[in-house]
């Protein structure tokens, strides 16, 4: 059961990378989450054959990756996935333009702006975790009910993976050869597991109650954040210059200064 | 009156209609008391301390923790008087972070920030778990994990503790931990268990439950060297004693 | 479905958003006033089970590969469509910024593509309906499969309305619909199957747990036929709404055919593609380059090249120095 240790291995390593010491991780949570918010904005916002100016957005990734010391290997391994369902969709993209060449280049245009936008949030993945996004998220006034639904979500996925990949495991010693659940055993499998998961939420609401909960939000008290000056720097540059890049066609600009 | 830590009377509960888990219990145990609980499966030993911090409701007769009597409406003061260590550490921690957890308790109660904040550090100290407090759950081993959820009940400073089999899940080393931290804290304290050596090793005091209700209450050495009666109830002598 | 922040535009995604903040609190509204504390822990662990849930390989009989469960016709069915509604979007919050799964422009898209649907239409009012005077293995089950695959149909259709309108692909509307909707029909057939295990499952040994089941409500028999003609009507009315859709607007090499031809038909397709352009623009907050014209049909030209290596050049010349800088800073830390 591969699959099950991959994924937890994985959180894990998420997880601890988010909480590392470092100046991106110690930055505000709310202006990264906006930086990379805007960011996402102004670079979807290219048409697909508009490649260098695409391209040019490509300065905030370079500076955070290089600043933060975050491992290009460890992200292309991770997006994997999502970055190869980019190479299908622009693919077909190409099979229906009217020309090879602008087929060709729409593609590339939406390959970049795809990877790009990935590479953003995987900025902000890294170096921030799930309770400073909270924090983020309470700041921007998300209702109580879905933060603290967001909290107890995430730090119970480890606990069910696990004892999902308990019950497979025994399933699976006792039934050689199988590839996957067999059909007659789909209700009980998931549906064991489910009340399992509701039993368990009736011990979480009884030690909540415990300690004196009724109705209050979950917060961390963890970290304090205040809105330094550091923070608010970041996020006044990086919204100018994130503008700056989108209106005016830098590249062309300096590339016309140097070529004369 | 006011040497006692929890008094129940004449206490009847039963889950389905006249099928009675407890009838017409009494028991009364001084503050600063060790007390075991132990019986075989089935008998309510978590259920006799689910009903104390008023977990279940619907019981007849009286019960009372730290004077106060548990009823829906003193729910809040009789859970700050009395905490309650859960069997899975996992249930008792639902934020991702030992701190958080620790915290819950004492924000629910509207403590400002720096008390908070030294009722943390007191909790984490008595447990002897201070290394672990900016830790995330995920990284915690399964003995580590109960000492924090144990840290998280005594951040409220309770004055009555109970334990839903603590020694469950740890491993030798761990389990002489628990024990040695146990030892060192200066509560009332009620602990279900099957663990017998580990009732011996904690409590002055057993109660033996079976299913017609307490059949012993005594010193732990009395009643759980007691072969005829051990086995009369469905338990054995400790390993300890059998020299296994 | 997650769909990424490439297939949306930034009025779309802003609509979008829109339209979840509106039916999230409504359903925040909701789940407060009924007044059931326990549901907090229950909506947060439910949804962590899905998580767990969406790893298991079911096997298929008959074909090698496997499905996975249908989280909001599930999570409805137990909670309830409000409940099951914010604990979707937890999971989809969660999948976003832990896993970078669906863009976080698309957010507010796919929120509404793979919750609402499966949570109002397919639990408030398909489940509902069919359970609401008691319900049955039979019921159960019909009511999962026909809410699995309408609100995965729902969902796809969505997707690619969003994507078309978005104005990102240059795939013909018929083509994208062809594509997506019969996938989807298998998808929504193997997850309505499995839910319909897994709720038959909790309606044998807790039925009280399910939401929407009239308590000790009398056994209503629903017959085969019922069933089969409710599953007939529903494929009769998808099939062939989709196909009314589909057909009113020529496929991509009809459309090159026509063009080489000079059929008149054209007009008709350039006034649809005019209508998408339109919306495109309109909905695209931002305009393009002053100077959009320096670009080649390749998308770049020679100065955009240079000045890129540039810019980019300078730019990691510059974290260098910083990171250099920082270091030697720490060392005189160190030595102080």
């Amino acid at each position: 059961m591969n699959r099950f240790d991959n994924m937890l291995g994985e959180m894990c390593s998420i997880d601890r990378e988010a909480s590392k010491e470092g100046w991106l991780n110690e930055m505000h949570p709310l202006v990264k989450l906006l930086v990379t918010i805007w960011y996402i904005c102004f670079v979807i916002s290219f048409k697909n054959n508009m490649l260098t100016g695409i391209l040019s957005m490509s300065v905030y990734l370079i500076i955070c990756f290089l600043m933060a010391d975050i491992s290009l290997y460890k992200c292309l391994k991770r997006m994997r996935t999502v970055l190869f369902a980019f190479f299908i969709i622009g693919g077909a993209n190409i099979l229906f333009s009217e020309n090879f060449s602008t087929g060709v280049t729409g593609a590339a245009g939406f390959w970049c702006k795809g990877v790009m936008s990935v590479f953003a949030v995987y900025i902000l993945i890294v170096t921030t975790s799930i309770d400073d996004i909270c924090e983020a998220l309470r700041m921007l006034h998300v209702p109580g009910l879905l933060v603290t639904v967001i909290m107890l979500i995430y730090r119970y996925i480890n606990i069910l993976i696990k004892e999902t990949k308990r019950l497979s495991e025994s399933y699976f010693v006792l039934s050689p050869g199988q590839k996957g659940i067999h059909i007659k055993a789909w209700g009980q499998f998931a549906g064991n597991l489910m009340l399992r998961s509701i039993d368990r939420a009736k011990r979480v609401y009884d030690s909540m109650n415990m300690a004196g909960y009724e109705w209050r939000i979950l917060s961390g008290n963890r970290k304090k954040y205040k809105l330094g000056a550091g923070s608010l720097m970041w996020l006044f540059v990086w919204t100018g210059v994130i503008a700056v890049f989108r209106i005016i066609p830098v590249f062309e600009l300096v590339g016309n200064m140097l070529a004369g | 009156m006011d040497d006692y830590g929890i008094i129940i009377k004449k206490m009847s509960f039963c889950y389905v209609k006249d099928n009675y888990i407890f009838k017409n219990m009494d028991l009364a145990i001084k503050k600063g008391e060790s007390v075991g609980i132990v019986g075989a499966n089935g008998v309510g030993k978590s259920t006799l301390l689910r009903l104390i911090v008023g977990l279940e409701a619907g019981y007849e007769g009286h019960i009372s923790v730290s004077g106060i009597d548990v009823t829906k409406k003193s729910l809040p003061m009789v859970r700050k008087k009395a905490g309650y260590v859960f069997q899975d550490a996992d249930s008792q921690m639902f934020l991702s972070h030992v701190e958080d957890n620790v915290a819950f308790g004492p924000s629910n109660y509207g403590m400002e920030q720096e008390e908070i904040s030294a009722c943390v550090k007191k909790a984490l100290c008595e447990t002897g778990i201070e290394h672990l407090k900016k830790r995330s759950v995920y990284q915690l081993s399964g003995g580590e994990k109960k000492l924090a959820s144990i840290a998280c009940v005594l951040a409220l400073n309770p004055d009555i503790i109970m334990f839903d089999e603590p020694s469950v899940t740890l491993d030798p080393k761990n389990r002489r931990k628990l024990i040695h931290v146990l030892g060192r804290l200066d509560k009332t304290k009620l602990i279900a268990s099957h663990d017998l050596d580990f009732i011996l090793d904690t409590c002055d005091r057993t109660i033996l439950l079976s299913r017609n209700g307490v059949i012993s209450d005594g010193k732990s050495r009395d009643i759980l060297l007691d072969k005829g009666l051990m086995e009369g109830s469905g338990l054995e002598l400790p390993l300890s004693v059998l020299g296994r | 479905m997650h769909m990424a922040d490439a297939l949306i535009n930034t009025g779309v995604a802003a609509v979008m958003f829109g339209l979840t903040a509106g039916t999230s609190a409504y359903s925040i509204h909701t789940i407060k006033k009924s007044e059931e504390p326990v549901k907090v822990p229950e909506m947060g662990i439910m949804g962590a089970f899905v998580f767990a849930a969406q790893m298991i390989n079911f096997a298929i009989p008959g074909t090698g590969s496997s499905g996975h469960i249908c989280g909001s016709m599930l999570l409805s069915a137990m909670l309830g469509p409000s409940a099951g509604f914010i604990t979707m979007m937890g999971i989809l919050i969660i999948q976003c910024l832990m896993f970078a799964d669906g863009g976080i422009m698309a957010l507010g898209a796919n929120i509404w593509n793979m919750a609402f649907y499966g949570c109002f239409i397919g639990a408030g009012i398909i489940w509902r309906s069919m359970v609401k005077n008691g319900a049955s293995k039979r019921k159960i089950t019909a009511a999962s499969i026909i809410g699995c695959i309408v609100t995965l149909q729902l969902g796809a259709f969505s997707v690619t309305l969003e994507t078309l309108i978005s104005g990102v692909t240059t795939l013909p509307f018929k083509v994208f619909v062809s594509f997506m909707q019969p996938i989807h029909l298998a998808i929504g057939a193997v997850e309505g199957i499995i839910t319909a295990a897994v709720l038959c499952f909790v309606f044998e040994t807790k039925p009280d747990l399910l939401w929407g089941v009239k308590e000790n409500g009398k056994k209503e028999r629903l017959s085969y036929g019922k069933v089969m003609t409710i599953l007939g009507i529903t494929a009769i009315f998808i099939a062939g709404g989709l196909s009314l859709l589909a057909s009113s607007l020529p496929d991509g090499l009809e459309w090159s055919v026509e063009r080489v031809t000079g059929d008149t038909e054209i007009i008709s397709e350039g006034q649809v593609y005019d209508t998408f352009s339109d919306v495109q623009d309109k909905t695209a907050l931002l305009p393009d380059y002053a100077f959009s014209g320096s670009d080649s049909k390749f998308g770049t030209s020679f100065s955009g090249i240079v000045g890129g290596i540039a810019v980019i050049g300078v730019c990691v010349l510059f974290c260098i120095m910083i990171k250099v800088l920082r270091k030697r800073k720490e060392c005189n830390d160190e030595q102080v």
